[in-house]
Formats: C-alpha cells, sequence, structure tokens
C-alpha cells in the first residue's frame, strides 16, 4: 500500500507536535521515522493509525484519503513499545483477537492464527499467557496479531526499546525478514539512529516536529541537508568547529589555521563539522591541520584520539599504525565524503567543495 | 484519549448516567433537600406541606438538654474509643509484623469482628454483659469483683458500649497499620541498627515518624466512624438508648426525632449538626496532619 | 539467644491471649446456641452443652420467619452488589478513559459527597421513597445502594493503571470501546472487582438502620432487623437468641474466610491511598 502524507499537523492544546508534515512511502517499503523524544515520530505514527486524529492536513493510503476513517477501517496492523499484550489471554487467544472482532469463523481464524504463530516461530507457545514469555517471545506474538489480519501496512512504536541489546538485534534482523518475506509496506518508529540505519529503506529524521530529512539511510549519513542531521546521526558524534569563510578559504575560529573550499560566498559565518572517521594522519599532502594530541583510546582495532585545534576539541578514528602518542603534535589529513559545511545563521548546508587533493580520497 | 468533544462528553454520559442517576437522586439532592427540611418550622409530611419556615429546629436544639446529653455521650464515646483502639491495634499490629509464623491466622482472627453484623454481635454482647449469667462478670468474680450491672445501671452503660467498639473495630485498624508498616523500607531499621539505635529507640525514631500518614488515616476513619454510632446501642439495650439515656448518642437522637417523634426538623437539623462537627474535625485534622506528618 | 527466645514467645503469648479475647463471643456464642434451657441461666457457667442441642436452631427458625428474612438478606445482598457492579464499571471507564467536558469537576462533586455523612441523607429519602410508594418495598432496600462514590473511586485508581496502548491496541483490532470494557478491562480488573463486591456485600448483609427505617411489615425485614424484633420477643432466652445471630454471622465469616484475600488488600489498599 502507498501511503501518503498532506501537511498533517497535530496540535495539543498549544503545543504544535507535529507541523505540516508531507511524506510520501511507496509499496512494500520500511520507512523508519527516527528522532529524539518529543520530537513527534510517535504522534504522526498515531495519526497514520487512526488513533490521534490529526488537526490539519490530508492522509492517504492508495490515493483514498483516510481523515476521519476509524483504526480498524484502515487495514493496517500495529505492534506496541509496550507490546500491549491483553495479559488475561492466552498467546492464541492474543492473536485471534482481531478475527474474533471481524467475525472471522472460528476455524478459519484458528488455522491463520496459527500460520502467523509460526510464521513468527512462537508456535509452542500459543497456550502461554504473556506474563509467561520472554520479552522476545513477547515481541513476536505482537508481531502475530498485527499480522494476523492481513493488513496492507504494519506500524511499530519504538518495539525493540525494552529489550536487551542482544536481542534487540535479533528481533530487528526479524522484524526485516519478516517484511520482506510479506513485502508489506512498514513505519518503524525509533529513537535509535543504529537501528533505523540498519533496517530501512528509508529514514524520516525529525525533530520539534519538523522533517529535517528524508532519504535513505546512508545518504543521509552521507550528504546530511543541515546542522541537527550531521549531528544527530553517527557515534561518536560529528565533530564541529566554528569557522569563517572569505577569499576561498574557512579560517578556524581562534586559531592561524584555514581550511582550503571552492564556493560563490564570501564572509560568513559557519560550522564545519568532521566525522571522526574523516581523519587521517596527513604525509605531504597539499592540504593538513595542525591538531595536539590530548589524549588516546584504544577501541578495538583503531584507536580514538582525542585531539585540540585551538579552543575546540575533536575526536579522531585513527589506525594503530599512526604510532602517534600523547602531547604529540600531529598533522590531519580530511576525507571528503565526512567534511560538510553549514551556515551558522540557519544552519543548513552551504554549497562548497573542498579544494585539496586528499591522497585517501 | 483525545480532546473533549460533543461527542465523547455524550458518550462518556451514558456510561456515567445509571451511577449517576442514583447517586445525584439518593444523595446529592438529599444533601441539599436535607438543609431545606432543617429549616421547616411547621411540616406535614402525610401531606407535605410546608406551613412555615424559620431557624425553630436549630432554637430547639440550642434548648434541648437531651441534645447537649447526645453531644456529651457522642464526645466521651470518642475520646474512650479512639485512642484506645489506636494504640492497641498499633501495638498488635507491630507484633504481628515481626518475623513469627502464623502471622496469616492471626490476621484473620483479629479480623472477623469487622466482617460481623454490628447487630448480631450486639447480642451476643448483652449476653456477656449479663449481670447475673454474663461471663464477663464471672471472669471478673475469680479476680473477687462484684458484680457490675453493665447494660442497667447509668454508670457502666458507657464503658459497655465502648468495650464493644474497641473489640469490633480493632481489626480493621490493624490492617491499614500492618499494610503501612509493611511500606517501611527494611533499610531504615538496618541502618539504625548499625547506628546502634536501639530497639525502642527504633520504634520511636523511625517507626513511629515513618507511620505518621497511616496513623493519621486511621484517626481520621475511626473518628468519624465512632461520631456515627448507632446499631450498637439500638441492638445491646434492646431499642433503648441506654439506661436514663446514659448511651445517647447524637446518631440515635436523629433517629429518635426522626423515626420515634416524626419531627423532620429537628432530625434534620441534628444531622447537619453532625455534618458540621464532623467536617470540622476533618478540617482540623488535615491541617494538623500538614503539619504533624512528619513527611 | 535467650533473650530473642524470651521476646518470640511473649510476642506469641501476647498475639494468642488476644486472638483467644477476639474469638470468645463467637466461641461463647456458638456454645450457648447448643444448649439446653437450663445450662443457660447458671453460675458459674457451664462451658459444653451437655449434649449438642441442634433443634434450639430449628425452633429460633420456627419463632420467628427467619426463613423469610434469609430470602431478603440473600435478596438485598446480591441485587444491591450486582447492581454496585454494572454502575461502578460503567461510571469508573468513563472517569479514567474517556475525556469530557467537566469530568474533573463531576468527579470532585462525588467525592465531596463522601464527606456527608449517611445519616443527613435518611430523612429527605425517607420522604422521597414514600412518595415514589417504595417504603416497605424491595425497591428501597435496593435501588438506592446500586451506586458507590467509593467503588467508583478504587476501580478508577485500578483502570488507571492499565496502560494506554491496551486500548489502542484494541482499537486497531477492531474492538469497539463498550467491548473493550466488557472483554479486556472487566477481565483485567477482576481482583479489584471482587474486592468492591465483598466489601458491598458485607454491608449489605449487616446493613441496620437503612431497613429499619425503610420496613414497617414482618416480610420485608432483613436479617439484622429481623433479629432485634426477635431479641425483644425472645426476650431472655438466650439459646433462641445466640442460634439466630449465629445465623447471620457465620455466612460471612465463611465467606470472609475463603475469600479473605481481596478483602484485606482492599482496605489496605484504600488505608495506604488515604
Amino acid at each position: 500500500m502507498k501511503v501518503k502524507l498532506n501537511n498533517l499537523s497535530m496540535k495539543f492544546q498549544d503545543v504544535v507536535a507535529v507541523k505540516e508534515l508531507n511524506l510520501s512511502i511507496d509499496k512494500g517499503k520500511l520507512v523508519s521515522i527516527l528522532g529524539p523524544s518529543g520530537c513527534g515520530k510517535s504522534t504522526t505514527l498515531y495519526m497514520i493509525a487512526g488513533i490521534y486524529k490529526p488537526t490539519d492536513g490530508e492522509l492517504f493510503f492508495n490515493e483514498k484519503l483516510m481523515n476521519g476513517l476509524e483504526p480498524e477501517h484502515r487495514e493496517i496492523g500495529m505492534v506496541f513499545q509496550n507490546y500491549a499484550l491483553y495479559p488475561h489471554m492466552t498467546v492464541l487467544q492474543n492473536i485471534m483477537f482481531p478475527l474474533k472482532m471481524q467475525k472471522v469463523p472460528k476455524r478459519g481464524a484458528l488455522l491463520r492464527a496459527k500460520e502467523m504463530a509460526d510464521l513468527v516461530q512462537i508456535g509452542h507457545l500459543l497456550d502461554r499467557k504473556p506474563s509467561q514469555l520472554s520479552g522476545g517471545q513477547q515481541q513476536r506474538t505482537a508481531i502475530a496479531r498485527a499480522l494476523v489480519r492481513k493488513p496492507k501496512l504494519l506500524l511499530f512504536d519504538e518495539p525493540l526499546s525494552n529489550l536487551d541489546a542482544r536481542l534487540r538485534i535479533e528481533m530487528r534482523e526479524e522484524i526485516r525478514r519478516i517484511q520482506k518475506e510479506l513485502a508489506i509496506t512498514t513505519i518503524f518508529v525509533t529513537h535509535d539512529q543504529e537501528e533505523a540505519m540498519s533496517i530501512s529503506d528509508e529514514v524520516l529524521l525529525m525533530n520539534e516536529g519538523i522533517v529535517q530529512q528524508y532519504s535513505p539511510p546512508q545518504e543521509m549519513y552521507d550528504q546530511p541537508k543541515n546542522l541537527f542531521v550531521a549531528s544527530f546521526l553517527g557515534s561518536p558524534p560529528i565533530n564541529q568547529l566554528k569557522g569563517k569563510i572569505f577569499g576561498k578559504r574557512i579560517h578556524l575560529m581562534e586559531t592561524e589555521q584555514s581550511i582550503p573550499i571552492e564556493t560563490e560566498i564570501a564572509n560568513e559565518d559557519c560550522t564545519i563539522a568532521i566525522r571522526p572517521e574523516a581523519f587521517y594522519i596527513a604525509e605531504g599532502d597539499d592540504f593538513s591541520l595542525t591538531a595536539k594530541v590530548e589524549f588516546i583510546e584504544q577501541v578495538g582495532r583503531d584507536i580514538m584520539a582525542i585531539v585540540t585545534i585551538g579552543q575546540a576539541t575533536l575526536r579522531a578514528f585513527l589506525a594503530r599504525e599512526d604510532q602517534i602518542q600523547q602531547d604529540e603534535t600531529i598533522k590531519l589529513g580530511i576525507r571528503k565524503t565526512g567534511f560538510h559545511v553549514f551556515s551558522s545563521a540557519n544552519e543548513q548546508n552551504l554549497p562548497i567543495r573542498p579544494a585539496w587533493d586528499g591522497h585517501k580520497n | 484519549m483525545g480532546r473533549p468533544t460533543l461527542k465523547s462528553t455524550f458518550t462518556a454520559f451514558l456510561y456515567l448516567l445509571p451511577a449517576l442517576l442514583i447517586i445525584t437522586v439518593f444523595t446529592i439532592y438529599p444533601i441539599i433537600k436535607s438543609l431545606l427540611i432543617s429549616f421547616y418550622n411547621d411540616y406535614d409530611f402525610f401531606q407535605d406541606i410546608v406551613y412555615e419556615r424559620g431557624i425553630d429546629s436549630y432554637i430547639y436544639l440550642w434548648n434541648d438538654p437531651n441534645f447537649h446529653l447526645a453531644l456529651k455521650n457522642t464526645f466521651i464515646f470518642v475520646i474512650g474509643v479512639v485512642p484506645c483502639s489506636i494504640i492497641l491495634s498499633l501495638l498488635i499490629a507491630i507484633l504481628l509484623n515481626t518475623n513469627i509464623k502464623l502471622r496469616a491466622l492471626f490476621r484473620t482472627v483479629y479480623f472477623i469482628p469487622f466482617v460481623t453484623s454490628v447487630v448480631a454481635v450486639s447480642i451476643v454482647w448483652r449476653w456477656i454483659f449479663h449481670t447475673e449469667y454474663g461471663v464477663l462478670n464471672y471472669f471478673l468474680g475469680l479476680f473477687g469483683v462484684d458484680p457490675i450491672a453493665w447494660l442497667t445501671d447509668p454508670k457502666w452503660a458507657m464503658p459497655s458500649l465502648i468495650i464493644l467498639s474497641i473489640w469490633k473495630g480493632l481489626g480493621y485498624n490493624i490492617i491499614i497499620f500492618l499494610a503501612g508498616l509493611q511500606n517501611i523500607n527494611d533499610q531504615y531499621y538496618l541502618a539504625a541498627k548499625i547506628d546502634g539505635a536501639s530497639a525502642i529507640k527504633r520504634f520511636f525514631f523511625i517507626t513511629v515518624p515513618l507511620l505518621s500518614p497511616t496513623t493519621f488515616f486511621v484517626s481520621v476513619v475511626s473518628i468519624i466512624g465512632s461520631f456515627k454510632v448507632f446499631d450498637e446501642i439500638y441492638a445491646l439495650f434492646g431499642g433503648q438508648p441506654g439506661p436514663a439515656s446514659s448511651a445517647l448518642t447524637v446518631v440515635y437522637y436523629i433517629f429518635e426525632k426522626f423515626y420515634g417523634e416524626w419531627n423532620f426538623g429537628v432530625a434534620s437539623a441534628a444531622a447537619y449538626c453532625l455534618f458540621i462537627i464532623i467536617f470540622i474535625l476533618t478540617l482540623i485534622q488535615l491541617y494538623i496532619g500538614k503539619r504533624k506528618v512528619t513527611y | 539467644m535467650i533473650r530473642d527466645a524470651l521476646s518470640k514467645a511473649t510476642i506469641y503469648i501476647t498475639l494468642s491471649l488476644g486472638g483467644v479475647l477476639m474469638l470468645l463471643p463467637f466461641i461463647w456464642m456458638l456454645l450457648t446456641s447448643f444448649k439446653a434451657g437450663n445450662e443457660v441461666m447458671i453460675m458459674p457457667p457451664v462451658w459444653f452443652p451437655e449434649k449438642f442441642h441442634f433443634e434450639n436452631y430449628k425452633e429460633a427458625w420456627e419463632m420467628a420467619p427467619f426463613g423469610r428474612y434469609l430470602f431478603n438478606s440473600i435478596t438485598v445482598t446480591v441485587l444491591s452488589t450486582i447492581g454496585e457492579l454494572i454502575t461502578t464499571i460503567l461510571a469508573a471507564y468513563a472517569f479514567s478513559k474517556m475525556n469530557f467536558w467537566g469530568r474533573d469537576v463531576l468527579f470532585a462533586i462525588l467525592l465531596g459527597t463522601m464527606m456527608v455523612p449517611g445519616e443527613v441523607l435518611l430523612i429527605p429519602n425517607f420522604v422521597l421513597l414514600s412518595d415514589l410508594g417504595w417504603i416497605d418495598q424491595y425497591e428501597a432496600l435496593i435501588i438506592p445502594w446500586t451506586a458507590s462514590v467509593f467503588a467508583i473511586f478504587l476501580l478508577r485508581q485500578f483502570f488507571l493503571s492499565v496502560p494506554k496502548d491496551l486500548s489502542y491496541a484494541a482499537k486497531i483490532d477492531g474492538c469497539s470501546d463498550f467491548r473493550f470494557l466488557w472483554t479486556i478491562m472487566v477481565p483485567l480488573a477482576k481482583p479489584a472487582l471482587f474486592t468492591i463486591a465483598l466489601l458491598k456485600a458485607i454491608g449489605s448483609w449487616n446493613a441496620f438502620l437503612w431497613p429499619l427505617i425503610v420496613t414497617s411489615s414482618k416480610e420485608m425485614r432483613t436479617l439484622p432487623v429481623g433479629l432485634t424484633a426477635f431479641s425483644t420477643e425472645a426476650g431472655t432466652v438466650y439459646e433462641l437468641l445466640m442460634a439466630a445471630s449465629t445465623m447471620i454471622i457465620l455466612p460471612m465469616i465463611i465467606l470472609y474466610i475463603i475469600l479473605q484475600k481481596y478483602i484485606i488488600q482492599g482496605i489496605a489498599k484504600a488505608g495506604i491511598k488515604g
């Protein structure tokens, strides 16, 4: 099913939770809605589900207007953060409940429920009560219940946040597998960037009720539209340096150093954002930054150097072979893919091209 | 849940309708009506005609020695029952809260009087209090005490009533105190023990202050409950407010004026006086509670 | 060690002594109810009857229409409990899961009425019931007692603790509000409903002042009212009085012992929330 949101807005009393959201999702895609808590991602999901009534804008499923249609008529399935299993019913009764509400004949319903239970691999747990299940099994039951009515659209509200780290990865792969198998359009709300990046075809990043960027995950990481997107994605977070553009160079604040660029812009304050992994030790490059090593952490096969340039503290992933020492002064080159410049005024990405060769692309 | 709309309000009131109908007709309307009746000077109940309105009923109460007696007796009753019941039940709750076996059995036993009919147990106590053949006088006789005319001597009627009421209500207070005690984290006691506080000091410096909200609740409930004593008196003294009105309480006074004399105005006025007394006491307790409840 | 054992022994002895004092009236009642007439009024008292005279119960039963009283008590208790459960479930659901104009004000008003002593309501209700022609009818014994603010408050607290997601899930599953209440909320609230029903049943079974006032004929009396009437008639025939008292007291003790978990939990909860 195709989903289209047209200037969808939601106000609670005086608070705007979601502001003029436009979005279109193609059939069979898995889209994550990502953002910090309170950014309006769950509100958006609840509007799509029909639990909240939008205060403005339109919602279409396959070009059909959904506003005002009750949740049960929208052909959707939903999995909640706390699973929302009915505690007094067995796994089987939980899965069959939506069918019972639709007055599906008992035998057919039973077959269908068992089929779903097998799909999510809980066929052996049908007589248990939810309290007798592990978190992962509860999650699977909730998915089976959401799928049992053959929904055209599947909604997940932070489904993995109550699971421990290992289970989280397992369930996330499981959700992806089921989604692919059924080729069902899916919307997945999460605050965990890694989850969104690994699972989705497209990611919608929101902040304070406003869409920041909507694109495939890798593109969002590599081509952030604004400083919020750049800083929200990536762990450790992207490094930020204050600078000023003039004369085809960005001059770093409170230092003598500058970065060569090609641009039409002149005389503008900006924020330079550099991914930790974009740094490398420069040997005879045409351009490099001089930094002082404050501290070194071992991170598996790499090392993380905490360095200072002027007043700013930066993190850089470097290779162990680089053999740098604490208190040493080093020369850092920058790979162009991890280098972004944003306007200080509106935090939007500035049209700037790096003007150095950089031997490692 | 969403914002309230005309539709949601309509639906909600459909759900509320049965309860609201009953409560409005049999609670809210009577509260107002009772106030009005208390200002009827002359009222014909059978024809539902009010001949005269005024404050005669309240003047009557002001001058009626029986009403004064009822007030006095009620206060004596409350003072006799509440502190005693609270101290006893707290003591038993603390003993029950120690690490003993059979705790559930003891709890069950102490609570039994609470679930039984006041009227029926009062008649049982009437038999226990019997001057000549009652077991109570028999036991006292073993210690050389002369038989006491518990229910027929005006001096002893109120003590009998108090004994019965403490016995009846003890279990309820114990359950609430137990719940309060179990809410106190064991770590406080462990910490105090390590700090070298003795059992008695632990009681006064940990149990008493941390239990103060519970004690507060129990005393409010007990006082209000005691102010409304009636069933016990009716059954214990066989439809009389004790010998020589020695157990005439406010509610009994209301009952007599209403059901005995059909004087609805005075009965309603007395009921409102009771309401006001309870209301003021609750406010005082809330005020003290806010200042004295230690946390 | 010795001190510990000693203090433990003191605790057990104190508690047992108290327990005996609590039970003694009931034991005395039971024993007296089985005695022959000449074993009752004697000093020093005889503890155990020579022979257990079960016929005392039969005699008491026949002296007053206790069968009728019992029927009335059961009818009134069962119907008012069922009625209260229904009104409470509906109202508590509206107050906990619905948003409507005037909700908080209305709830505050209802809570406020809990402060008013029932005695204030007695006279207007009597007048009202006379106007309705309900005096000495089952309506008067039952209908005014089919709703309780306290019960609504208790159940509302329970309903509020049920996560919102559950109602959203049910909505998506195609379950209407009304159906959600009865198929999901009510089964979930079973313990709370048990507590409410039991407290109500005990209160209704033992109620005295109200049934005394609104009944006039023998046929409409409930057990407690019937018992006081009987006590004036039977006067000093204590073995029969005790047999009659046992008939009223025993059912509630049995009910309590079987279901005490719910009663005690309910009372403890109300106390802690205060």
